[in-house]
């Protein structure tokens, strides 16, 4: 990838913030921008990160929500929710402490 | 006004002139008033979990007045807890939450009345235990808990006030509204054990609870007086270091078996095993069950008793500096913080056996898995870590 490449930022919280090691990642712009495009992304950029948010076959991992602008994906179009560079992408995974 | 989320509550008592003059600030607010105090008199609110998000909430309800409180907890106070659960002080040391907790809410207000279960909340006993109030508040700290909490205000028909947190972040909604989405229409499925660590292994800011158990009274609150827009429908995030709040939308999934529109859920399960993981904070007790499995350990004992006859053991302790400075392994032969672990873990002898330890058992157990993809077939997990040595072997190093 260039410097002047796209790039898709994801930002993340809690546990995933420690594996990621930042608030938000980037990953190259995918050329179908997708959710899933973007997150099959992590592979390659963010192996670990990828390992908790992916499950083998492709789907998010059980616990992890995924938003568009505050909106769950479960009530958007799932992976195949379309994503502009602007949007804010978020994973929040399960916390329980109290 | 918020009538549809609005619970029931008993017959509004008339104030005394004492409760009058004591919650005077509330009576010369209009959208509290006489009425509203009198509401919050009567009304009877179920606190689940005395500890970070528990003692907030049950010193403020018990401050404006809320007639009756519920304390559910079995645990008891610990050194560790006085960071962050203000309920609680030096002179409860050792003793139950719940007692704990009452005596300082009877000091705090004692025109309020106070119920104290010290008990772990389980299937048998959710129902009958919360039957007898209008509002639940989930100050929990494990999963197991949070489903059987949830599922049974879904039952029992009562709002159910979540909050959650990790060491600077917190989440609060209102769950278990009329047409409001319940814990599993955020959750469908429990995450994997491994996902998440527990207060007492991943650390937390000490004022957190603080916030994020105001935020829940401050639910209770208007739930009781039916003002204001409540959580409903939406889960408020908040992250400390950023000092920023969001808020996103959670509906109600049509498809939810608690709260769906053909629910499956009747009565309450066995949610250890629906969970796969221990109703408590785990991480202070070892680590999980998959762990176990995948992971050779062995017992501080065993340790023990193969130094004693002279048998040559690296003890790797991989605990961050800090917690060196609060208990020290003196057999300890080498010391790789996990925070320094990905640019050193080279270090680590790979031809003879060496004891992994940390606190519990959990972080050593991880990396330990970690390790044997790179390759590393010598490597045992002190079960219980250094905390199980200090309860079974030196008494002397202090539990943390």
């Amino acid at each position: 990838m260039t410097t002047t490449s796209p790039t898709k930022s994801i930002r993340v919280l809690s546990t995933l913030r420690s594996i990621a090691g930042s608030k938000e990642v980037s990953v190259p712009a995918p050329t179908e921008m997708t959710v899933g495009a973007v997150l099959h992304a992590l592979r390659e950029t963010h192996p670990a990160l990828a390992a908790r948010v992916l499950t083998a076959d492709g789907a998010i991992t059980p616990g992890i929500q995924c938003l568009v602008n505050g909106r769950h994906i479960d009530w958007l179009q799932g992976l195949e929710t379309p994503v502009t560079l602007d949007d804010d992408l978020l994973l929040i995974p399960p916390v329980s402490g109290g | 006004m918020t009538e549809g989320t609005r619970p029931t509550t008993g017959a509004a008592a008339d104030l005394t002139p004492a409760e009058a003059q004591r919650y005077s600030r509330h009576l010369i607010l209009p959208q509290v008033g006489e009425a509203g105090q009198r509401r919050l008199k009567a009304a009877r609110v179920a606190i689940v979990g005395t500890g970070g998000l528990g003692s907030p909430v049950a010193m403020y309800l018990a401050a404006a007045g809320v007639g009756r409180l519920g304390l559910i907890d079995f645990d008891v106070v610990d050194v560790t807890n006085l960071q962050r659960q203000i309920v609680h002080g030096e002179s409860t040391r050792g003793v139950p939450k719940v007692v704990s907790a009452a005596r300082r809410l009877a000091d705090l207000n004692p025109h309020i009345t106070i119920d104290t279960y010290h008990t772990p909340l389980t299937s048998h006993n959710a129902l009958d235990l919360l039957r007898p109030y209008d509002i639940i508040v989930d100050g929990t700290d494990n999963f197991p808990t949070r489903y059987l909490l949830n599922d049974a205000a879904v039952l029992l028909k009562k709002p159910l006030v979540y909050g959650s947190i990790f060491r600077f972040e917190g989440q609060v909604s209102v769950f278990g509204a009329p047409d409001g989405p319940c814990y599993r229409c955020l959750l469908p499925v429990p995450p994997p054990p491994e996902l998440v660590p527990g207060c007492s292994e991943a650390g937390v800011f000490g004022v957190l609870p603080g916030t994020i158990g105001t935020l829940q009274a401050t639910e209770v609150i208007k739930l009781i007086l039916g003002i204001g827009e409540p959580l409903v429908g939406r889960l408020l995030l908040y992250d400390a270091l950023d000092l920023t709040f969001d808020t996103i939308i959670l509906p109600r999934r049509a498809n939810c078996p608690a709260c769906g529109e053909n629910p499956t859920i009747t009565g309450l399960i066995d949610y250890e095993e629906f969970c796969g993981m221990p109703a408590y904070d785990s991480s202070g007790f070892g680590h999980g069950q998959d762990d176990e499995a995948a992971v050779p350990e062995w017992s501080v004992n065993e340790i023990k008793a193969r130094l004693d006859a002279g048998e040559r053991l690296n003890l790797l302790d991989v605990r961050e500096p800090v917690e060196l400075t609060i208990s020290r392994l003196e057999q300890m032969t080498q010391h790789i913080p996990m925070s320094e672990m990905a640019a050193r873990w080279q270090e680590i002898p790979r031809d003879e056996p060496v004891i992994v330890f940390c606190r519990s058992g959990a972080r050593s157990a991880d990396l330990i898995e970690q390790l044997r993809t790179l390759g590393y077939d010598n490597l045992i997990n002190m079960a219980g870590g250094i905390n199980a040595w200090a309860r079974t072997i030196d008494p002397k190093l202090p539990l943390y």
